[in-house]
């Protein structure tokens, strides 16, 4: 007489971390306790499998994301220094959010706009021949409507 | 009868599906480097260091990962193959400090520079703490890597010290992922991984937590298999090799494992797994044996010389002195006034005598020793033959276990390894009572009651009763079919003796496992079964056999002690409470450490340690194991066989001129055999308090925690471990967890 296979609690993994990432934008410390429990595995093999596939990510999504593309065209570019002058702006790394919540920074290998090397996107929207300055500019108008519906809100 | 032609020489070998190249060609002592093939592991194929050329097969292939077939021809090394290796180990090594691998220097340096080896970054092999034994410079050094083309970088990781007993350096590690995978395929405990990937890959536990947290119990199966510095034991990492190293049994609980101790300078500093062909343990232990036993062998508290009390005072006497007095009481008291407790930690041999002295010596059968109930309950039950008690290996064979009375994993952790082995080979094991994490993972099937109710649940599944407390009837439907047929093991826990009616629960126990099946008695504190051999206990004779007359348990001794009715008290133990015995005029107290008891005794015999005594272990398998004499006791301590045999001279005992331990365990031996079933008393057993019955393993007088600290982390962590089962829903998390997020709160 076998046991139940724990295989077959085991190979559910991938599809429940895609789910709660869904559901939740991001796989967060509590879900990973609760999955080890659900599927009989330890915290550590879950973590292990979550930071090995980049689709998942561990930090809660900020309020804006941004992708800086480190593909071949926009790495010769030298989106790296782009991606470090974020990192300075914001105070975090690659992978993480900002405490407040407003910002989280990822690095990603191609968007396929290879022909507006270096490209940034920016939720969702693809901003192309990103230069230092302009970097600054586009960072500093979402700071600005960022206060502004604050202040909106604040009067409501 | 297969042939394999490696590096033109002709082997023989039997063809399976397992025996890989490397198998072949180490049995023809033919070495192939490696860095992340371990014996006890799967093959891995990580490190590319096997790889060989076959005949006919595309490209190199790995030896460890490719089964051998009849008819291949193998080149271990060609030029080729060489500069291949070399290369991979090249780009191997740009992240391991290789200052004093590549340096022009480094034969001179051997011979005459003398090194300051205490470092808190590793910058080369000299300040590494695998300095003496280091696999990897093994394989640089075959594979001839004299230069690197490559600019090193070092990973600028700090070395991990906030944990207990080990510290990690991974600026060292090359990831063999050797400690992962006896964390997780061998230990069962998944403590730690292998975190993100490719160039940013390290070990890890989720979210960076501490070992502590992640469940590590500090077994140290990791810090044997590391092939770099990377994973080193604190306390012994600076103070280099040996001088000599002998393997003995720890006796720190009933499993008996075989423990290597180094010594230097005449004094124990390690001690390490035994060798890997010794059972019970084969190199795997728990974390009492592999990092506490020097620090609880050389702690001041240890008793240093013999005393006696004079004037009310405990002043410092010779042997022949305290020797003489402790006759003198034990021949004045009246022997009905006389008690004596033995200790689970003593050898065979001692015990033996300890009874001899009660029963020929002073005429009197009030001897007992701590957890003599549980040994005396398991081997009065199973009187009609030890067949029942199998080793460890037996476990292969059956094909279900039922684990009942404590969580294993906690109290004896090489019982778990040898279980979860099991475990991973599909045997179903079904676990009754409270429940740890590494058992939720492991358990097919959890019947999740308190321990008080694990009788209930015990009788129920005998009656093959379909409702069964905790579990849904077709759970229990397909644990009754489960039980019902083929061979089960029982792995039966201390803690049966908190039930109502102990020997009815382990006799429901036995008739669950039929004729076939076979018993693991977790016994918690260690020789139980060889003192209830020597005669340890009241109404057991040496053999052990039985005995008519009347005699007193350690629970009646302490209630007449209470009532004053009790003047000498020889006792062995100072693990046993005071409580009750305040009244006791004279005591003589003999142990190798200091207690409550040091103050209280009239007469103080200080005896060896383990570690420093001959005998004879009996181990839950029953199996006999040696204590061997490594270094003498300290200061004036003497054996305990010694001391007892030369108060037995002094009361004038007929024979006690025993040369050795082997002359009182060959009289032991004489001895007739013969237990009866059901004539023992025993009642159940109700902790004082509350956290009694939590792990908290003493030595002979000494709780290891208070000399040991970092144990004392391990089980203060050890609450927060247990499961709580009341879970919530997937929706109801994420609704939790949503609420948690802080863009959120922004967007809103």
């Amino acid at each position: 007489m076998q046991a139940p296979p724990t295989d077959q609690l085991h190979s559910k993994l991938i599809p429940m971390l895609q789910e709660i990432q869904e559901r939740l934008g991001y796989i967060a410390p509590e879900a990973v306790e609760w999955l080890a429990k659900e599927l009989k595995l330890s915290e550590q093999e879950i973590y292990g499998v979550a930071t090995f596939y980049n689709f998942f990510r561990l930090n809660p999504p900020g309020r804006h994301e941004i992708r800086v593309c480190l593909g071949t065209a926009c790495h010769v570019q030298g989106n790296e220094k782009l991606l470090d002058t974020i990192c300075e702006r914001l105070g975090i790394q690659p992978g993480e959010t900002t405490p407040d919540g407003r910002y989280s920074l990822e690095r990603v290998a191609c968007v396929g706009a290879c022909a507006l090397a270096p490209a940034i996107v920016i939720d969702d929207e693809v901003h192309g021949r990103m230069t230092q300055r302009a970097l600054q500019r586009l960072l500093d108008k979402i700071d600005r409507e960022d206060e502004e519906a604050m202040k909106k809100r604040g009067e409501k | 009868m297969a042939v394999i032609k490696i590096d033109n020489q002709n082997i023989e070998f039997e063809p399976t599906i397992e025996k890989t190249i490397l198998d072949v060609a180490r049995e023809a002592g033919i070495y192939i480097p490696t860095l992340c093939d371990h014996d006890e592991l799967e093959p891995y194929g990580g490190c590319r260091m096997c790889l060989v050329d076959v005949e006919g097969m595309r490209g190199y292939v790995p030896a460890c990962t490719t089964t051998a077939k009849d008819g291949m021809v193998v080149k271990t090394s060609t030029d080729e193959l060489n500069s291949l290796k070399r290369r991979i180990l090249q780009l191997l090594m740009i992240e391991h400090p290789v200052g004093c691998i590549l340096c022009d220097e480094r034969e001179q340096c051997d011979k005459f520079r003398p090194q300051a080896q205490k470092a808190g970054r590793v910058s080369g092999c000299y300040t590494c703490p695998n300095r003496n034994h280091c696999e990897l410079e093994e394989v640089v050094n075959f594979i001839g890597m004299k230069t690197l083309p490559y600019d090193p970088e070092y990973r600028d990781i700090p070395v991990e010290r906030e944990d207990p007993f080990f510290d990690r350096d991974y600026n060292l590690c090359i990831l063999c992922a050797r400690c992962v995978r006896v964390c997780d395929d061998v230990r069962g405990t998944a403590a730690i991984t292998i975190a993100k990937r490719g160039h940013e890959s390290r070990i890890d536990t989720a979210f960076g937590t501490s070992h502590v947290e992640s469940g590590c119990w500090f077994c140290g199966a990791c810090v044997d298999v590391c092939p770099t510095g990377s994973l080193s034991a604190r306390k012994t990492k600076w103070i280099g090799i040996p001088e000599e190293t002998v393997e003995t049994t720890c006796v720190l609980c009933g499993t008996g494992c075989q423990v290597n101790i180094g010594v230097k300078y005449n004094k124990i500093m390690w001690s390490e797994p035994g060798n890997k062909d010794s059972p019970p343990n084969h190199h795997h232990m728990c974390v009492l044996g592999r990092f506490c036993i020097p620090t609880l062998v050389n702690t001041p508290r240890r008793t240093k010389n013999p005393m006696i009390t004079k004037d009310s005072i405990l002043v410092p006497a010779s042997w022949d002195e305290a020797i003489n007095e402790a006759a003198r009481l034990l021949k004045d008291t009246p022997s009905e006034k006389i008690g004596f407790i033995a200790s689970p930690q003593m050898t065979t041999e001692a015990a033996y005598l300890l009874q001899k002295i009660a029963r020929e010596g002073a005429n009197t059968s009030a001897i007992d020793f701590m957890g003599s109930d549980f040994a005396a309950l398991i081997l009065g039950n199973l009187a009609d033959g030890h067949d029942k008690i199998q080793t460890l290996d037996k476990l292969d064979e059956v094909d279900w276990i039922l684990s009942i009375g404590g969580d294993f994993v906690v109290t004896h952790q090489v019982v778990a390894k040898s279980v979860y082995k099991q475990v991973r080979r599909n045997v179903p094991l079904i676990h009754v009572g409270p429940i740890g994490e590494n058992l939720r993972r492991w358990a097919s099937y959890h019947i999740n009651v308190p321990i008080k109710k694990i009788e209930n649940a015990i009788s129920k599944l005998a009656q093959k009763s379909m409702s069964i407390p905790s579990i849904t009837k077709e759970q229990a439907e397909r644990i009754a079919s489960i039980i019902s047929s083929g061979r089960g093991a029982i792995i039966v826990g201390s803690r049966i003796m908190e039930t109502k009616n102990p020997d009815k629960c382990l006799s429901a126990l036995l008739e669950i496992i039929g004729r076939e099946g076979v018993v693991y008695p977790l016994l918690p504190l260690g020789n139980e079964l060889g003192l209830i051999k020597a005669g340890a206990r009241a109404d057991i004779l040496p053999g052990p056999a039985v005995n008519s007359e009347k005699g007193l348990t350690l629970g009646e001794l302490r209630d007449k002690a209470s009532k004053g009715q009790i003047e000498l008290l020889y006792i062995t133990d100072g693990s046993v409470s005071l409580t009750g015995f305040e009244k006791v005029e004279n005591i003589i107290y003999q142990a190798p450490y200091a207690s409550e008891w040091t103050d209280r005794a009239t007469v103080l015999l200080p005896s060896a340690s383990f570690a420093e005594e001959d005998g004879t272990f009996v181990n839950h398998e029953m199996r006999e194991l040696r204590l061997k004499r490594i270094v003498d006791p300290p200061y004036h301590a003497r054996q305990d066989w010694e001391i007892l045999q030369n108060i037995a001279r002094s009361i004038g005992l007929s024979k006690s001129d025993y040369k050795s331990p082997e002359d009182i365990w060959n009289e032991l031996e004489k001895q007739k055999a013969g237990l009866k079933k059901d004539i023992y008393k025993r009642k159940s057993w109700t902790p004082a308090r509350k956290d009694e019955t939590r792990w908290n393993p003493k030595y002979r007088g000494v709780a290891i925690a208070e000399v040991v600290k970092d144990l004392k982390v391990l089980i203060d962590s050890l609450p927060s471990r247990e499961v709580i089962e009341k879970r919530e829903s997937l929706d109801e998390l994420l609704e939790r967890l949503q609420r948690k997020i802080p863009s959120k709160e922004v967007l809103e």
